[in-house]
C-alpha cells in the first residue's frame, strides 16, 4: 500500500515558486492498478519521482507499506521499485538483455536465473527473444524500445511499479495487445501500480482506480465508472469528454438497463399461447423451462395457421442463437444486436434468465445521457 | 637531412624513447588526476567553473615562464632542472583538456539515461562504471589525445631545462648551426605526433560501446 499524506513539491524556477504537487493525498491499496490521468504539467511524472526518491519532498510524506520512504535507504528502495520513465532512457551501452537484466545482476541473481527472466520478460512483451536480446536500444524502434523499458522494471518483479506513459510510443494495435497482455499479468501478479497516462481511454481500460489530477491536487479519486458517471465538477466532466455516452458503453453493464419479461413455460397449449398474443398484442413469446433456463421465443406468426386442438407450442419454439451475460457492457449487447440482426436479447446468469435488453433500451439510454451531456454543456 | 638520420638512427630511437616516455609518464599522472577530477565537478555543479577556469589559466601560462617559475621553487629540493619540471609542467598543462573533456562527457549523457539508472536503483558508483564512465570514454580518450600530442610539443621546448627527447637534435642544431640536424629532430617529432595521434584515434574507436558504433538506424 502508498499513502501519500499533503505531499507538496515545490520548485522555484527563476525566482517564480511552482508547486508541482500541491498538498496532494491520496491511498494506493496493494496490488491495486491506479491510474494519474491529467493534463501536461499538472504534476504526474512530479509525484512518481518523488514515490522513489528521485525529487525530495517540500512537505507531507509518503509510506509504503506504512514505512516512510525517507528512513529507507534509497538505492535500496528504488531496487524493490519498478519504475519506467516517460523517456524510456535505456543505457545505449548496453545489450537488450543487459539493459533488462541490469537490476537482478547488481541485487544478485545468478547468470542462469537472469537469462531465463530476460528471455520470459522479451516474450512477455511480444518481442522475439533470440531476436533482441542482444541487440542494442539504438537498433529498435520507438515502440520496441518502450517495451524494453517496461521488461527492465519488472526485471526483479518489485511489488511496486511506477509507469509513466509506459505504452506513450506504441502504435495502437501494439498498444491494445500490450494493455490487454499487462492487464492479463497484472490479474496473475496483483502488483501494486501507479500508472500515469493522459490518455483518458487508457485510463478507463487499465484502471482499477482513476486519480485525475489538475494543479498538482487530486480533482477526483475513484473507478473509471465513478469517473465517467459522475463526475465531481467541471473539470473532470471536461476530461472525460464530450463523448462520454459512447464511453459509457464500454463500462455499464446490461443489468443496468435489462427489465423483467414475462415468460411461459415449455409444455403450455397453442391455445393458451395464442390467447396470450391477443391479450398482449405481442408478436413473440419467450419459453423457459421449470429451471428457468430460456429455451426458446415462439412466433405469433407461427402459430395462427394452426388449430390443432390438442397442439402444444414445444414444436414451435425457435432458438434463441444467443444470450447475454450480467457482467456484459452496453456495447457488447450493442454489438451482438448488430451482428446478429435481433432485437430484443435474454440476459442469463448460470443458465437462469435474468431479464431482457432491446435495442429501444439501448437507445433510451443512449440519447438520455447524451442529453444530460448537452445541458451540462450549455450550462457551462 | 636524409644522411643525418641514417647515420644517426640508433640514436633518434633512443632519443624518440626518451621523448615519448616523458609524455606517456606525465599524460598518465595528469589522468590520475583529471579524469577523476572531471568526474567530481560533474556531480558538483558549482565548482565546475572555477576549476576549468583554473586549468585554463595554467594553460595560458608560457612553458619558458613555467619553467622559470619552478626553477627556484624545485632547486630547494635539488630538481631544478632535469625531468622533473618537464613532468610536473606537463601534468599541469595537461588538466584543461583532461578535465574539460571528461566534465562535458558526463554532462552530455542523455539526461533521461542518467535518470532510469537513478531510478532503478543503481548507486552513484554502479551508474558511474555500468554507464557514464562506458559512454564518456570515447570523449575522455579524446582529452587525453589532445593531451599527448600537445605535450610531445612541450617536451620538444623542455630540452632548455635539461629534459631529454628529440629536442636534443634541435637543440644541438641550433648550437652546431647544423641545420640538416635541426630539420631531422623537427621531422622526427612531427612524425612522433602524427603516429601517437593516429593510435589513439583507433583507441577512442575501440573504446566506444558497440551500441553507440552501430549507427543510428531508428531515430
Ligand atoms: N526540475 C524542475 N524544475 C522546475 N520545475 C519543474 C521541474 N520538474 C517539473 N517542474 C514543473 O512542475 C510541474 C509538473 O511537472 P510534471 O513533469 O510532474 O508534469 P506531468 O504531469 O508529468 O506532465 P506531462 O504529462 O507533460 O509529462 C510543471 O509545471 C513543470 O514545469
Ligand atoms: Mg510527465
Amino acid at each position: 500500500m502508498i499513502e501519500y499524506q499533503n505531499v507538496v513539491k515545490e520548485y522555484q524556477d527563476n525566482g517564480a515558486l511552482i508547486k508541482a504537487v500541491d498538498d496532494l493525498s491520496l491511498q494506493v491499496e496493494s496490488g491495486e492498478l491506479v491510474v494519474l490521468l491529467g493534463p501536461s504539467g499538472c504534476g504526474k511524472t512530479t509525484l512518481l519521482r518523488l514515490t522513489n526518491r528521485l525529487e525530495d519532498l517540500t512537505a507531507g510524506q509518503i509510506l509504503i507499506n506504512g514505512q516512510n520512504i525517507l528512513e529507507q535507504d534509497e538505492v535500496k528502495l528504488r531496487q524493490k521499485i519498478g519504475y519506467v520513465i516517460q523517456e524510456i532512457g535505456l543505457f545505449p551501452n548496453k545489450t537488450i538483455a543487459e539493459n533488462i537484466g541490469m537490476v537482478p545482476k547488481i541485487i544478485g541473481w545468478s547468470a542462469e536465473r537472469i537469462e531465463k527472466r530476460v528471455q520470459e520478460l522479451l516474450e512477455m512483451m511480444n518481442l522475439d527473444a533470440d531476436l533482441f536480446k542482444d541487440r542494442y536500444p539504438a537498433q529498435l524502434s520507438g515502440g520496441q524500445r518502450q517495451r524494453v523499458g517496461v521488461a527492465r522494471a519488472l526485471a526483479a518483479d518489485p511489488e511496486l511499479l511506477l509507469m509513466d506513459e509506459p505504452f506513450g510510443a506504441i502504435d495502437p494495435i501494439n498498444r491494445k495487445e500490450i494493455q490487454d497482455q499487462f492487464l492479463h499479468l497484472q490479474d496473475k501478479l496483483q502488483k501494486t501500480i501507479i500508472f500515469v497516462s493522459h490518455d483518458i481511454q487508457e485510463a478507463l481500460k487499465m484502471g482499477d482506480k482513476i486519480a485525475l489530477i489538475n494543479n498538482g491536487q487530486v480533482v477526483q479519486f475513484g473507478t473509471p465508472e465513478e469517473i465517467l458517471l459522475e463526475p465531481a465538477n467541471d473539470f473532470v466532466q471536461d476530461f472525460v469528454g464530450t463523448e462520454r455516452a459512447m464511453k459509457a458503453l464500454d463500462l455499464v453493464q446490461v443489468t443496468e438497463i435489462m427489465h423483467e419479461v414475462e415468460y411461459k413455460y415449455k409444455g403450455l397449449a397453442v391455445q393458451d399461447a395464442l390467447t396470450w398474443f391477443r391479450k398482449k398484442n405481442n408478436e413473440y413469446l419467450l419459453i423457459c423451462n421449470r429451471d428457468q433456463k430460456p429455451l426458446g421465443y415462439v412466433s405469433h406468426q407461427d402459430l395462427v395457421d394452426d388449430y390443432a386442438a390438442e397442439a402444444v407450442i414445444d414444436d414451435y419454439i425457435r432458438d434463441l442463437y444467443t444470450v447475454l451475460h450480467p457482467q456484459d457492457t452496453l456495447k457488447e449487447a450493442l454489438n451482438v444486436m448488430v451482428t446478429n440482426e435481433v432485437t430484443t436479447l435474454c440476459v442469463v446468469e448460470e443458465g437462469a434468465l435474468v431479464g431482457v435488453v432491446k435495442f429501444a433500451d439501448l437507445q433510451d439510454y443512449l440519447s438520455k445521457n447524451y442529453r444530460r451531456e448537452h445541458q451540462e454543456l450549455k450550462k457551462a | 637531412m636524409i644522411e643525418f638520420l641514417i647515420n644517426n638512427w640508433h640514436q633518434a630511437l633512443v632519443l624518440a624513447g626518451e621523448h615519448l616516455f616523458i609524455v606517456l609518464v606525465a599524460t598518465s599522472l595528469a589522468a590520475a588526476i583529471g579524469i577523476p577530477l572531471g568526474i567530481l565537478i560533474s556531480t558538483k555543479e558549482d565548482w565546475a567553473p572555477v576549476v576549468i577556469n583554473v586549468a585554463n589559466i595554467i594553460m595560458t601560462i608560457p612553458s619558458i615562464a613555467l619553467f622559470g617559475i619552478m626553477l627556484p621553487l624545485l632547486s630547494i629540493f635539488n630538481a631544478g632542472l632535469g625531468t622533473v619540471p618537464v613532468v610536473i609542467a606537463l601534468i599541469l598543462y595537461s588538466q584543461l583538456p583532461i578535465i574539460r573533456n571528461t566534465y562535458t562527457a558526463i554532462q552530455n549523457i542523455d539526461p533521461a539515461v542518467v535518470d532510469s539508472a537513478k531510478g532503478i536503483g543503481l548507486s552513484t558508483w554502479r551508474r558511474l562504471i555500468e554507464v557514464e564512465l562506458p559512454l564518456a570514454l570515447p570523449v575522455i580518450i579524446a582529452g587525453l589525445r589532445i593531451a599527448i600530442v600537445m605535450n610531445i610539443g612541450i617536451v620538444t621546448i623542455a630540452v632548455y631545462v635539461g629534459a631529454g627527447g628529440l629536442g636534443k637534435f634541435i637543440q644541438r642544431g641550433i648550437d652546431q648551426v647544423y641545420e640538416e640536424q635541426i630539420m631531422a629532430g623537427a621531422l622526427l617529432v612531427a612524425l612522433l605526433a602524427i603516429v601517437v595521434e593516429a593510435l589513439l584515434y583507433g583507441v577512442e574507436y575501440l573504446v566506444t560501446p558497440a551500441g553507440l558504433k552501430e549507427g543510428q538506424q531508428h531515430d
